[in-house]
């Protein structure tokens, strides 16, 4: 691993090592570009991972202070944990279950093909899927995942087999193990599934694809990444010109450091990212920086959710293996005849026993929970992503008083469902509840949204300045080096798991800079 | 957990160092920890909670007799499953203590002892001698105070979380150490027809 001086301002300073920001460093260093990557989390490994899920949460989870705020039941139910996302190097991608799909073409352009929703603030994104394509084919590549590249598919574990005999029995078609960044065969340097189950805790087989182990050791291996880890950034600094020239950040002892920069890449998530360039706010940028358009922290998504559990006439263990083991695409589609603008998909998921209790009824206590509980190895389960409207009220804020120990203010997260995302949901359980249904379920449990896994949408992209923070390449709006390189960046959150979507921006982002630093346009 | 078969336990409360201590840990599992009847004893001005055939003892620090039964009745009626000893309910109260007792303050224990007060009057006396469905009547009668939610929020962590219990609701756990479910019935679901090899193909090996 390469160090560099704080005061090398030729560096690319990336903040966060999850998706966005460890794919971002790797490319970068694989075109020859020195990189400061600072993780405000621990390194952890595949052998420090455990497979038990309080200690798991524990050693991976951002616990720092936060606020869920609005009419989800979150803030009633985990008000200081509105998202389940991770402070670790690797970020959210020691967590991810591992589903990668791309979006369909019409989620790039909802606001033509929707048209106007009241309440919902529609942008179509700056860019299609046909620019996207060549680049999710390498992000496929990259991943691994499964039915691409004739990679083949993961066997289905019990949960899959009850979704699929369920599913099939109502008509849907395309039901199969998924397109999985999850190896189904020795690849990469990384050994095939083993089936732990665990794949929220960190994968100890290392099958499913971090940056933890697979983007940031070869960027290392270039001589061109210094990774600072349990590197707390607190602001975004830059000169009288407007244009960024470093950070500041907290050590792991709170010793407070500059690192100087030619060009600063934000990934740390849609709640940190957004809270980052709010408190850095400045006399030359008093509503925060690249927050022109007022859109920085706006237009919160979380992707409609919630899931579905059945208790099955005979034992499933659906614990055992893949967490997501298997889809049904059939509601993926957009169309309005079902009462919503958007789809969904339908992905197997199952918890463990301790967080089932904690997740199966937040809140419910009594004989009749309890009876819930008792059907555990009976269940089988299910996950709704779909499509969520963003409404410029569902948005990160800063705390106008209390602050963390860095004395950063502390987010406050504010989500209401629009009309679309509720009936959407209604929809969504209805139809997980037949396809349990169909095959023989003795009940059905409609769980409520757990905490946000996939954050989306407070920094968006957007054609012109006015309507959003960044441009097509991920370059904010104002500033002309400063970048975003996570799912801040999507204008709209699509019917999919995001993670393939932020590794394919961030290798066609790195193109662009490099290109660019090359020129030296930047 | 803290299974308590030493010496100190011993001298305290006179527990014998019975045979079944000396078998293995599987059959104690078998034969004591799905027992009920536990009880709350003070010796020398500590707290225990001892298992019916004083196989186990748990000891606590901040609590009083009294506190001690009535949270390993709450617990038991928060969350009850017959199946279950109260070994593990006594480990959720065991955790309450320590966190009570971990407050450089004693705001949590008088939490705890202000919340005993409440729920022992909207029993109609003492929470403790009401029958199952007087406590649940009780405990809905509080269940917005900071106290009731202490408890609950406690409970649904500390007794889902211990593995034995695990193994009573059919939950394996960890499987690192086995080589994973891929060996050890991932798909062994046979009630079901098997999905065609195009849906979920065959294990690569």
């Amino acid at each position: 691993m390469a160090t560099f001086d704080k005061n090398d301002d030729n560096v690319v300073v990336i903040v966060g090592s999850g998706a966005g920001g460890g794919t971002l460093a790797h490319e970068l260093c694989s075109r020859g570009i020195d990189v400061v990557l600072l993780e405000a989390g621990a390194r952890q490994s595949i052998d420090s991972y455990v497979q038990d899920e309080w200690a798991s949460f524990g050693q991976l989870a951002w616990l720092e202070k936060r606020w869920s705020d609005g009419g989800w039941r979150i803030a009633t139910d985990f008000p200081n944990l509105p998202a389940w996302i991770c402070k670790t190097v690797g970020g959210t991608t020691t967590h991810w279950a591992g589903a990668s799909l791309r979006f369909q073409e019409h989620e790039f352009e909802i606001r033509t093909h929707y048209g106007e929703i009241e309440g919902a603030n529609l942008l179509d994104w700056p860019i299609t899927l046909a620019e996207m394509e060549p680049f999710y084919d390498r992000a496929e590549d990259k991943l691994g995942v499964t039915r691409t590249h004739g990679i083949p598919g993961l066997p289905g574990n019990n949960n899959f087999k009850v979704l699929y005999a369920g599913a099939t029995k109502i008509g849907y078609k395309t039901v199969h193990t998924g397109h999985m960044a999850i190896n189904s065969a020795f690849r990469d340097d990384r050994q095939m599934c083993h089936q732990m189950g665990f794949c929220f805790q960190g994968c100890k087989m290392g099958a499913k694809w971090s940056t933890l182990y697979s983007e940031i050791p070869k960027a290392e291996e270039t001589g061109r990444l210094e990774l600072r880890t349990e590197a707390y950034v607190l602001q975004i600094l830059h000169d009288d010109a407007g244009k960024v020239t470093g950070v500041l950040y907290a050590d792991k002892d709170g010793v407070q450091h500059e690192q100087k920069a030619r060009i600063v890449a934000v990934a740390g998530n849609s709640i940190e990212s957004p809270r980052l360039l709010l408190n850095s706010a400045s006399a030359k940028f008093p509503d925060g920086l690249a927050n022109s358009s007022g859109q920085v922290g706006r237009n919160y998504m979380r992707h409609t959710t919630g899931s579905v559990y059945a208790a099955m006439p005979e034992p499933v263990h659906m614990y055992r293996g893949t967490t997501m083991a298997g889809v049904v695409q059939d509601e993926a589609h957009h169309d309005t005849g079902r009462g919503f603008a958007g789809g969904y998909e339908i992905e197997t998921l199952s918890l463990g026993i301790p967080f089932m209790a904690a997740f199966l009824d937040p809140g419910a206590w009594g004989r009749d929970f309890a009876r819930k509980m008792e059907t555990y190895d009976h269940m089988a389960g299910m996950w709704i992503v779909g499509e969520d409207m963003p409404q410029e009220t569902n948005r990160v804020t800063l705390d106008p008083e209390e602050k963390d120990a860095h004395g950063m203010a502390v987010p406050r997260v504010a989500f209401t469902d629009h009309p679309n995302d509720a009936a959407m949901r209604e929809h969504a359980y209805g139809r997980g509840e037949a396809i349990y249904d169909a095959v023989g379920a003795k009940a059905v449990y409609r769980v409520p949204p757990y905490p946000s896994t996939h954050n989306l949408g407070t920094n968006r992209m957007s054609e012109n300045a006015r309507d959003g923070v960044v441009n097509k390449w991920g370059q904010t709006h104002d500033v002309p080096n400063l970048f975003v390189s996570d799912g801040s960046q999507f204008t709209t959150g699509g019917a999919e798991n995001p993670t393939l979507t932020i590794v394919a921006l961030a290798i066609r982002q790195a193109e662009h800079i490099a290109d660019r630093m090359s020129k030296n346009e930047i | 957990m803290t299974i308590v078969f030493e010496r100190k336990a011993e001298r305290a409360l006179g527990v014998p160092r019975s045979e079944r201590l000396r078998l293995d840990r599987r059959r104690f599992l078998a034969s004591s920890l799905r027992a009920l009847g536990a009880y709350v004893v003070a010796a020398q001005g500590v707290t225990w909670i001892v298992g019916a055939d004083k196989a186990w003892a748990m000891e606590l620090d901040a609590f009083e007799p009294d506190l001690a039964e009535t949270l390993l009745q709450m617990t038991r009626a928060l969350y009850p499953h017959d199946f279950l000893g109260d070994v593990y309910y006594a480990k959720v109260v065991e955790d309450l203590d320590a966190e009570a007792s971990g407050f450089e303050d004693k705001s949590r224990l008088a939490l705890m002892r202000d919340g005993m007060a409440a729920l022992n009057e909207a029993a109609g006396g003492t929470f403790t001698s009401a029958d199952d469905a007087q406590k649940v009547e009780a405990l809905r009668k509080i269940q917005d105070t900071p106290f009731f939610q202490a408890v609950r929020s406690k409970t649904v962590v500390s007794l889902y979380n211990q593995s034995e219990v695990w193994t009573e609701f059919g939950y394996e756990g960890p499987v690192y150490e086995r080589g994973g479910y891929l060996f050890n019935g991932f798909n062994d679901l046979n009630w079901l027809p098997d999905p065609p090899a195009d849906a979920s193909p065959p294990v690569q090996i």
